[in-house]
């Protein structure tokens, strides 16, 4: 982190940055590191810390006003998914005043000729991220939800993207088993949809292989061992964000579970040749193996959802 | 209680240290003493502290007195503030200062800073303050866990050993071992000598002769030395701020404290009303004869009078014949040399002082320096002015050679800290750097007596992935990616950069259509050679001075790409150097050079139309200076392109021997990033991902061109997830020597690649390598392992890991040969005489390609040679 960071100063020259995180992370001191880095390099910050359980319309726009007052060239997320999400909003907003969540929200079949445009302007602020929970990979997506009391809006576009990402699992390290579960049951889920997503590129799967590996090689471990296993801990962090990489390049699946994922994907792969190829490309990566394809893939499947078990 | 009592009678039993024996055996019982204490915690270290501090300072007044009495100098009064301030101020300095066991702990860079005692600690004590430099002494020890034996003044033993015993008895009730403190009851100068040979360290504080004896014995010294404080007052200066400053400072103790002010220089506009101020604040100025006497009284046969130190004004005068006012503060010399010759320009310890008039500000400055190097190089020197002259007081202090200069401030208080300052650490002991022959520049204070260990735990450098913002790709792609140019971005103007084949055959047409179609103005610059020249490239970039793009479209191989991005750079930075940007670095993240921002006047598209080098993704680029045929290879994240289309379309017509050898070169880059030390989990996926498309798409895309278009897409990709891979885990030795095979035979470079690729597998594979790379995240060598991972994602098992290799290794050759790639260096056509004529200089240059750092296995002069003969020879 202190390293990545630095390069606020040394490459980009900012100068004021909003610090966005939430209530216990604040209290926790979770940010006392950046904080002194950022005086070290004589970057001034503040901090706005509203965000609770989660990513809310109303802390949103509290948080824009912030912004608007403290005029920041950065703004830096240090959290878990709401805080990002929250961030990502937040600069939208910042920069665009006058943007309408829900209109942005609106669905879309194909990112790139939806109707609505998504605004463009010329960049007040930076987004950064330093993700301190592994697993939703949201600091390398283009998506964005929040709640506005009852309604839900999702925005969904590269515009959103953070500029630079700090996967650091020294924040990661005390996460609980619940948490780490939770975490890998997200990144299986979105390894699943994005390699089985009609949007599948070789981009992607290369990002899919190599995570899920990760995944299935050093989860089983960190699960049992929580702080004491801190390489299982980074290989995770990786892991997620390399998921996320992949899901953030396919397109959004409805969201599931991991078990129901699975056997959606291996129905699909029991009709479709090509899947079912490349779904023992995938088992082979990992190592594992079949009499046939059809078998490889159905070991494949049985050991991620072994994996969602031992998730709980 | 009793018990207690009884310890500390101890060393009065063991009888006075006084010769040899005695000191031997109290030498020996602080060492025992102290190998306990050196075990404390630091809480029972603070407790002990607090309460040696606390006993000192209630003895405050009885030890001024004593000390007053017993050397017949300075001021009671004045002792007893500077006591209290070595008990009080000491203390709520380091109160909370870590002085045991873990004092800091950086978890992010895993370094520990573990505080150690130094051992025990010799105590040179001066005459001019016996008690209160003996408690600043003996209580920093306590603090750090060391033992300490005094050597007092012979004038002062009384009142020095007095003050340590005071301190032992607090320090022992609080649980301190006993004979943590000890000191020579007899000094002499054989003891004194004896006890800096046999201490850990020296803190010295004394007169020059005490500090060079310190110096010379062998031993760690903290030492100071004479001051000889310069004052200058500048006309701006508040004078009667000033001239009260320096009385109150001169007459404190009677003017014993180093810091205190030997000489005023004074600007001649205020200098009257300076010297008034002084009369009318009690200062005697010496009028005629009476400067003389009193030249004769302060400095006997170039030395100072001991007899003066320390005394009143009146005193001093009547010692020299010369009637004052009983209550005169401050006897006053108007003289105008600064020379060692001058009586007055010495160091005095006592309230006499020189003034000095000085017609400009240089001409005080020169003075000053001038007595600085006379009589207190290192010490202390002082400006009085108005504190807005920031330009003046910038000169003062890059004109003293002084380590402590003290601005508006009485220099007596303001030297030792805390008192009209409150950043400089307080202290009674100021080290003059090595101007005066010391250690140390700074006060002293407990972090000179701890030897601190820092424990370093290995880390992994931060590492990366970093690819343009917008890779698109998809056969037909290039017209729907092109619209963003206008729609989102709203470009105006164009500058495309082909070479002038493609120009020739019409590939920049649908460019220019589409261009047309949003209403963008172009141009195109299509003199790109292969191996792109800076001419070329300086010619462009006129073109794009004159033409002012808004966006760059580079359309072709890797040479098209590379000339486009240096023109790019060119033109964003007139002023940049290719020298500095072409230097080598070790660490990309560490270069000396900082390459300018890009994209503030053009944004940057790469179009390739071969799919070998990767060059639309990569932050590398090549050029060749034509005047000296020398290569320029540019890497720095700025040249990352910011938009890559890879569109089949522009790819279907690659003649065969380019889809051959840029496929193998992106088999190379592949084969290169997953064997890199800087291999990530993120390049990995990537690399054999592209790997396993190569193997099943190359053939084709080699053997049916257009008429496989699939082959064609598969090979598009697999050339940019390759490239990806490199772009940050950047290549290997096989790249460095095809690198100068390139240049010194002109083999194509993939061809190059392709000749050398299996040959630097066995060698990297090797698990006993001569020398492995050095790199934080690359632990031991097992390159063997993942070439095999490679392997086994291709499908390809042997029984075990050397035979999973050799299988691999045959299916590259496999590969090459059914692409055309001929057997040996030879075969393309490079003569034996020629190629051993240039070897040597190739091994030596391919040994300090750039690519080299990052392969696994660091390659000898030996090793280089060896590969270059077996390709040549192919055996």
């Amino acid at each position: 982190m202190p390293v990545a960071l630095h390069e606020l100063k040394t490459v980009y020259q900012k100068k004021r940055a909003l610090l966005i995180t939430d209530r216990t992370l604040y209290r926790n001191g979770a940010l006392t590191p950046v904080e002194k880095l950022l005086d070290e390099i004589q970057i001034q910050h503040t901090a706005y810390f509203a965000v609770d359980k989660s990513a809310e319309m109303n802390v949103v726009q509290e948080g824009v006003k912030a912004a608007a007052l403290f005029e920041p060239d950065v703004i830096l997320a240090v959290g878990g998914s709401d805080v990002m999400h929250t961030a990502k909003l937040i600069r939208v907003l910042y920069e665009v005043p006058q943007a309408d969540v829900a209109e942005l929200s609106k669905r879309f079949g194909d990112i790139r000729s939806r109707e609505v445009l998504f605004p463009r302007t010329d960049r007040k602020a930076s987004l950064v991220i330093v993700p301190t929970a592994s697993g939703t990979g949201e600091e390398v997506t283009p998506y964005a939800t929040v709640n506005d009391g009852a309604a839900v809006y999702t925005i969904a576009d590269y515009e959103v993207m953070p500029e630079f990402v700090v996967i650091d699992s020294d924040y990661m390290i005390s996460q609980t088993r619940e948490q780490i579960a939770a975490a890998a049951k997200t990144a299986l889920a979105h390894l699943i949809s994005a390699y089985e997503s009609p949007s599948a590129t070789e981009y992607t799967d290369g990002f899919v292989v190599k995570s899920m590996e990760s995944i299935v090689r050093f989860l089983p471990g960190y699960l049992e061992k929580g702080a004491d296993d801190p390489i299982g801990c980074e290989k995770l962090a990786e892991a997620s964000a390399m998921s996320g990489i992949a899901y953030a390049n396919t397109e959004m699946a409805d969201a599931a579970s991991v078990e129901a994922l699975a056997d959606k994907m291996l129905q699909n792969a029991c009709e479709d040749q090509t899947l079912l190829l490349r779904c023992r490309d995938l088992a082979y990566a990992i190592g594992i193996s079949g009499t046939d394809d059809k078998e490889t893939v159905v070991k494949l499947i049985e050991r991620i959802k072994a994996l969602a078990a031992l998730c709980g | 209680m009793a018990n207690t009592e009884k310890e500390v009678e101890v060393q009065a039993n063991a009888g006075l240290v006084q010769d040899l024996d005695s000191f031997n055996a109290m030498m020996a019982r602080v060492r025992e003493a102290q190998k306990v204490f050196s075990t404390y915690t630091q809480e029972q270290v603070d407790k002990i502290f607090k309460a040696a501090a606390i006993a000192a300072n209630q003895a405050r007044i009885p030890l001024a007195k004593m000390a007053v009495e017993e050397t017949g100098m300075g001021v009671a009064e004045d002792k007893v503030i500077k006591n209290h301030y070595a008990a009080e101020y000491i203390y709520n300095k380091y109160k909370d200062t870590k002085t045991c066991g873990t004092i800091e702990y950086d978890s992010a860079f895993g370094l520990r800073k573990v505080a150690e005692p130094i051992g025990v600690i010799g105590a040179v004590i001066p005459t001019t303050n016996p008690t209160s430099t003996a408690i600043f002494k003996t209580l920093v020890c306590l603090k750090t866990r060391n033992g300490i034996i005094i050597s007092p003044h012979p004038r002062a033993k009384k009142s020095t050993i007095a003050a340590a015993k005071i301190v032992l008895e607090a320090a022992i009730k609080a649980g301190a071992p006993e004979n943590i403190i000890g000191w020579i009851d007899v000094p002499s100068l054989e003891l004194t000598n004896e006890l800096m040979r046999n201490s850990d360290t020296i803190l010295a504080t004394g007169g020059p002769g005490m500090v060079k004896a310190a110096y010379s014995s062998g031993k760690p010294a903290l030492g100071v030395g004479a001051g000889n404080t310069p004052v200058i007052i500048d006309s701006t200066a508040d004078i009667r701020v000033a001239v009260n400053s320096i009385i109150h400072s001169k007459t404190f103790d009677n003017g014993m404290i180093c810091a205190s002010e030997q000489s005023v220089t004074v600007m001649s506009d205020i200098y009257d009303a300076v010297k008034k101020e002084f009369a009318d604040r009690g200062c005697y100025f010496l009028q005629g004869e009476e400067l003389d006497k009193v030249r004769k009284t302060i400095i006997i046969n170039g030395a100072l009078n001991a007899k003066i130190v320390g005394q009143k004004a009146h005193t001093i005068a009547a010692l020299a014949g010369v009637e004052v006012p009983e209550s005169t503060k401050v006897l006053i010399g108007e003289v105008e040399s600064v020379d060692i010759s001058e009586e007055f320009a010495h160091e005095k310890l006592s309230p006499v002082l020189a003034m000095y008039k000085a017609e400009t500000f240089d001409e005080a400055l020169a003075k000053a320096a001038q007595l600085v190097a006379d009589g207190g190089y290192g010490h202390t020197s002082s400006l009085f002015i108005h504190p807005a002259q920031a330009e003046k007081i910038q000169k003062h202090y890059e004109a003293m050679k002084t380590c402590r200069i003290l601005i508006n401030t009485p220099s007596s208080h303001g030297g030792i800290g805390d008192l009209y300052n409150f950043a400089l650490n307080p202290s009674l002991t100021l080290g003059c750097g090595s101007w005066g022959g010391n250690s140390v520049s700074e006060n002293v204070g407990v972090k000179h007596l701890l030897n601190i260990k820092q424990v370093a735990e290995r880390r992994e450098n931060m590492l990366w992935f970093r690819a343009p913002e917008k890779v698109y790709f998809k056969k037909g792609c290039m017209p729907v990616a092109l619209d963003e140019l206008g729609t989102v971005m709203g470009k105006k103007k164009a500058f495309i950069v082909t070479d002038s084949f493609l120009y020739k055959n019409g590939y920049v047409k649908p460019i220019e259509e589409k261009l047309d179609s949003m209403g963008i103005q172009h141009t195109c610059f299509y003199n790109v050679q292969p191996d792109p020249t800076l001419a070329s490239a300086l010619e462009g970039t006129e073109a794009m001075k004159l033409f002012e793009p808004d966006v760059i479209i580079a359309l072709g191989g890797g040479s098209a790409m590379d000339a486009g991005k240096i023109m790019w750079v060119l033109y964003e930075h007139p002023e940049a150097d290719f020298m500095d940007m072409a230097m080598r670095f070790m660490d990309i993240r560490k270069r000396i050079y900082t390459f300018p921002t890009m994209g503030e006047k053009a944004y940057f598209v790469a179009i390739p139309t071969s799919s070998g080098t990767g060059s639309e993704v990569t932050p590398f680029a090549v050029i060749t200076d034509e005047k000296t045929s020398i290569k320029y290879p540019l890497a720095d994240y700025q040249l990352l392109p910011n938009m890559a289309i890879i569109d089949a379309d522009n790819m279907m017509n690659q003649p065969k021997g380019l889809t051959s050898a840029s496929g193998i070169d992106a088999l190379t880059h592949a084969l290169e990033a997953y064997a890199s030390i800087m291999a990530t989990e993120y390049t990995d996926g990537l690399a054999l991902q592209a790997m396993k498309s190569i193997f099943a798409y190359l053939p084709s895309a080699y053997e049916n061109g257009a008429n496989d278009p699939i082959a064609r897409e598969k090979m598009a990709t697999a050339s940019t997830m390759a490239g990806m891979a490199f772009a940050n885990a950047f290549l290997g030795v096989c790249h460095s020597m095809a690198h100068k095979l390139g240049a010194y035979h002109h083999i194509p470079h993939g061809i190059a690649n392709a000749l050398l690729i299996t040959e630097v597998m066995r060698f990297n594979a090797e698990p006993v390598p001569s020398k492995m790379g050095t790199f934080s995240q690359y632990p031991y060598p097992h390159t063997l392992e993942r070439y095999c991972e490679c392997a086994h994602f291709l499908g390809i098992c042997g029984k075990d890991d050397n035979e999973t290799l050799e299988l691999f290794i045959a299916k590259i050759e496999e590969l090459k040969e059914r692409c055309g790639v001929k057997k040996t260096i030879a075969d393309y056509g490079v003569k034996e005489e020629d190629f051993l004529a240039t070897l040597d200089e190739m091994v030596e240059n391919a040994f300090d390609d750039q690519c080299t750092g990052a392969n696994p296995r660091y390659p000898l002069f030996s090793e280089i040679k060896a590969m270059y003969l077996k390709a040549y020879y192919g055996k």
